[in-house]
């Protein structure tokens, strides 16, 4: 039941995420390096194991916003998360406040991972926002930033599970708030993390936080026998990999994506057409210009999608010879 | 497995309970954290974990998992049970909502089966439930590979079995923690183990997430390289793979337009490809650039898979014993053909399968819808000819359809970065005009003549608006044929790159 001595299972360069020195990682702590930087921390790491935990409960919820607790620690200017647990907490439709019962949870939680030798301290809590995107709330501001005062190093993760099933991608944010006091920057977030909209209903809350806080890179890592067992795994689904029809499921969406978009492109082109007559320049006319580099990036996303879901289609006519140039291929894909 | 046999442990009757297991990925992949932490943070002692899940009757699905602190005593492990108790408690409160339970334990087992260093904790399991099966990770197959990739696991169930009985039957033991103990120091009864077949499931979310969590890091594992060269002539597939690892390793900018792969030498032999792509992956690629890379790998391997799949069946087929193919029973002539001419080939094996009737109508069912789906390249088949001319027409025009609609959404891509460009060049061209003009208007005041219009106060700007505007209504016809008509996206496309 023991390991055995290291048989080439684990790369001790490409998994050294997975070492935690608790020790070097308390002197660190203590130094406090993002006291004079309100922006120190600029990525947020998850380990495969907590991305996966974190989706599906987000996802259980339904229509009830999760929470949970992710457990991890610093690394410079990144925040490695090791883990995540759930939070016996019912949020009401738009709020998650952490009440007595999940403190308890969470002190005896925490105890019980130090007796099985488990080290890391929390290093941040999740929740989710089914359906209207990854940002804080004024409430979700107000806990974070207690908690940055009292429990740091503290992120919060916003996930969308709605958004997360519609696109097929997980829609995942990290953000930390600003301190009160400081100024923020001109424009900080008109956005959610990934160039998203806001639905018309939460505009109003989004927009009055939204320079409270800033957005992290969020990426994920895994092991290398992770991703050996994920390999492994993965072939079970071949069939699937090869059958689906990208472009067809998302046919809806990419629809509603683009008639989205050609509004939107009208209403900048308007705007662009009102600059051009008045000859104004400053800020107003680099307001456009941002604008049109969003445009921009949101139609080069749509067309990725698009391009690897034609490519999709193509590898499948390909194989089984019913593309418009399988035909010399000959149906039996046994070439050997 | 031959091993079983040798291990007292494993029970030498036949699974009758019909235990069905339904096992999910989570539980795997925390098993498999687990274990990358214990080697790097140096931990010595038992990899334990407990399994929970749902239970209906004979059907146990494995959805989640926590790692149990255990006690070496002696010379074994002990599991410590009051905090085994107060971690299960605290997983069953936030798992209301699928009501999950402890449903069984995980450890790391030699794949002949379960020791005689299980059976503690396996009597402690086995005392909070009845049917807790074990599973149990084989370490050491995950560095050499079975043909099939099989998960490097197995799922045992467990039963009180009398072993010196003259009839060896299972006991059912009626939740007598108590009695457990005694039991098994009987040498009369012993807990027996058993192989128990299982199938992974996977929850709507809990794909994605897989999903997501699988692409972008190493998408390229190098499990797969062994089986690279003899894929050689997978034909597309195979240059597109050689040009996204080249890129990678010179980790230079690549444009996105598609040039021909072969104008870079591909150097790269397919074993550096894991590594190259892994240390790279911050490359200065653009993240569309990626999870096109990570899609076209999936799609690689999905269709490697098939072909490994077919390789059985084709060897399989070539193994059967050649009296077989004479009698021509539950073979169809083609299957005879492929079968005689695979023998012709030359393979000289003297072991051959045993012929099973089962399999083989399923190969040829196989055979038969592949004939009804597929294209009409097998045209010496007559029947349909028609039908099948028209299901195929159909198809084509989908693709090109679709082809279509996706090259016009580039379109819009490419028209939108001009439009970007325009309007930078149009800034610039602006500064620049200004500059002119108040030159001039210097020089006129010094007596030179005036010869440029003054009506062009923000050239890139109009210039740019225009564009705009015949965009949008571009993008109005893209949105209408991606739900349905090509009209003239065809004509459009054409002229992308």
């Amino acid at each position: 039941m023991e390991l055995p001595p290291n048989p080439g299972l684990v790369d001790v360069q490409r998994d050294a995420l997975y070492a935690y020195d608790s020790e070097a990682h308390k002197a660190v702590v203590n130094s406090r390096p993002w006291t004079n930087d309100h922006k120190y921390f600029k990525t947020v790491r998850i380990s495969s194991v907590a991305m996966i935990k974190m989706v599906m409960h987000a996802r259980s919820g339904g229509n009830l916003e999760v929470m949970g607790m992710m457990q991890g620690y610093i690394e410079g200017s990144t925040m490695v998360i090791t883990d995540a647990y759930r939070l016996p907490v019912e949020g009401t439709e738009t709020r998650v406040n952490a009440q007595d019962e999940a403190n308890e949870y969470m002190v005896e939680y925490l105890r019980l991972c130090r007796e099985e030798n488990r080290l890391e301290n929390v290093i941040g809590w999740y929740h989710s926002h089914p359906g209207y995107g990854c940002w804080l709330s004024g409430i979700d501001v107000g806990t974070q930033s207690l908690q940055q005062q009292f429990n740091e190093p503290f992120v919060a993760v916003v996930i969308d599970p709605d958004r997360t099933v519609s696109q097929n991608k997980v829609e995942i944010g990290a953000f930390r708030t600003i301190p009160e006091g400081i100024k923020p920057f001109a424009a900080t977030n008109t956005t959610t993390g990934d160039g998203q909209s806001v639905p018309l209903n939460k505009v109003e809350d989004f927009g009055a936080h939204s320079h409270r806080y800033y957005a992290l890179d969020v990426e994920h890592f895994k092991s290398t026998l992770d991703s050996k067992l994920l390999e492994t795994l993965w072939n079970k689904y071949w069939v699937q990999t090869l059958a689906q029809n990208p472009l067809l499921t998302n046919r809806d969406y990419t629809s509603s994506q683009m008639v989205d978009l050609g509004s939107r492109i009208s209403k900048a082109s308007k705007s662009l057409e009102m600059l051009s007559t008045t000859g104004q320049r400053g800020p107003k006319s680099d307001a456009v210009d941002q604008n049109i580099e969003k445009l921009l990036s949101e139609v080069k996303q749509i067309a990725a999608k698009e391009r690897s879901g034609l490519m999709a289609a193509e590898v499948k006519g390909k194989v089984f010879g019913c593309g418009c140039r399988g035909q010399a291929e000959g149906v039996q894909p046994e070439k050997s | 497995m031959a091993a079983a046999t040798v291990n007292p442990l494993m029970s030498t009757l036949k699974s009758d309970s019909s235990l069905q297991v339904a096992l999910h990925p989570l539980p795997i992949l925390e098993i498999s954290d687990y274990i990358t932490r214990s080697y790097l943070r140096g931990y010595k002692g038992a990899i334990v974990g407990a399994l929970i899940g749902q239970q209906n009757g004979r059907q146990i699905t494995i959805e989640h998992s926590f790692s149990v602190k255990t006690e070496h005593t002696g010379q074994n492990y002990k599991v410590d049970s009051e905090w085994f108790t107060a971690r299960l408690d605290q997983m069953k409160a936030v798992h209301k909502d699928r009501a999950l339970d402890f449903v069984g334990w995980y450890t790391l087992v030699p794949k002949s089966g379960p020791t005689d260093a299980h059976l503690p904790i396996h009597s402690y399991f086995y005392s909070q439930n009845e049917s807790a099966v074990l599973l149990g990770f084989h370490i050491h197959e995950i560095l050499n590979p079975v043909a099939g990739d099989p998960l490097p696991l197995t799922i045992y169930e467990s039963n009180l079995e009398i072993v010196d009985g003259t009839e060896a039957s299972t006991v059912e033991v009626e939740g007598e923690d108590r009695e457990m103990k005694d039991v098994t120091a009987e040498p009369s009864r012993s807990i027996k183990f058993r192989e128990l077949p299982y199938t992974t499931e996977t929850g709507e979310a809990e794909m994605i997430a897989l999903e997501f969590v699988r692409e972008g890091g190493s998408a390229n594992v190098t499990t797969t390289a062994t089986n690279i060269t003899a894929t050689e002539d997978e034909g597309s597939d195979k240059p597109l793979m050689k040009k996204v690892v080249d890129t990678n390793k010179g980790s230079k900018r690549r444009a996105v337009s598609s040039d021909d792969a072969a104008a870079e030498a591909p150097t790269t032999s397919s074993a550096a490809k894991g590594t190259a792509t892994d240390k790279n992956r911050d490359a200065n690629l653009t993240k569309a650039e990626l999870d096109y890379m990570s899609a076209l790998q999936a799609k690689y391997n999905a269709v490697q898979m098939m072909k490994k799949r077919l390789d059985t069946v084709i060897s399989y087929l070539q193994r059967l014993p050649p009296d077989y193919l004479s009698s021509g029973d539950a073979s169809s002539q083609q299957q005879q053909q492929q079968q005689q001419q695979q023998q012709t080939e030359g393979l000289d094996q003297p072991q051959y399968t045993v012929p099973s009737n089962k399999i083989l109508r399923q190969i040829q069912a196989l055979v038969t819808n592949v004939q009804l789906v597929m294209s009409n390249s097998t045209s010496g088949q007559g029947q349909g000819q028609g039908e099948r001319d028209t299901d195929l027409g159909a198809l084509e025009k989908e693709l090109l359809k679709e082809t279509n609609d996706v090259k016009l959404v580039e379109l819009i891509a490419d028209l939108m970065s001009s439009v970007k460009d325009m309007k930078e060049v149009g800034k610039k061209f602006h500064v620049v005009e200004t500059a002119k003009n108040s030159k001039r208007r210097e020089q006129a005041s010094h007596g030179g003549g005036e010869r440029f219009n003054p009506h062009h106060p923000y050239p890139g700007g109009g210039g740019g608006s225009s564009m705009m505007r015949e965009h949008a209504g571009l993008v109005g016809e893209g949105s209408a044929s991606g739900s349905g008509g090509s009209g003239p996206a065809g004509d459009l496309a054409r002229f992308d790159h």
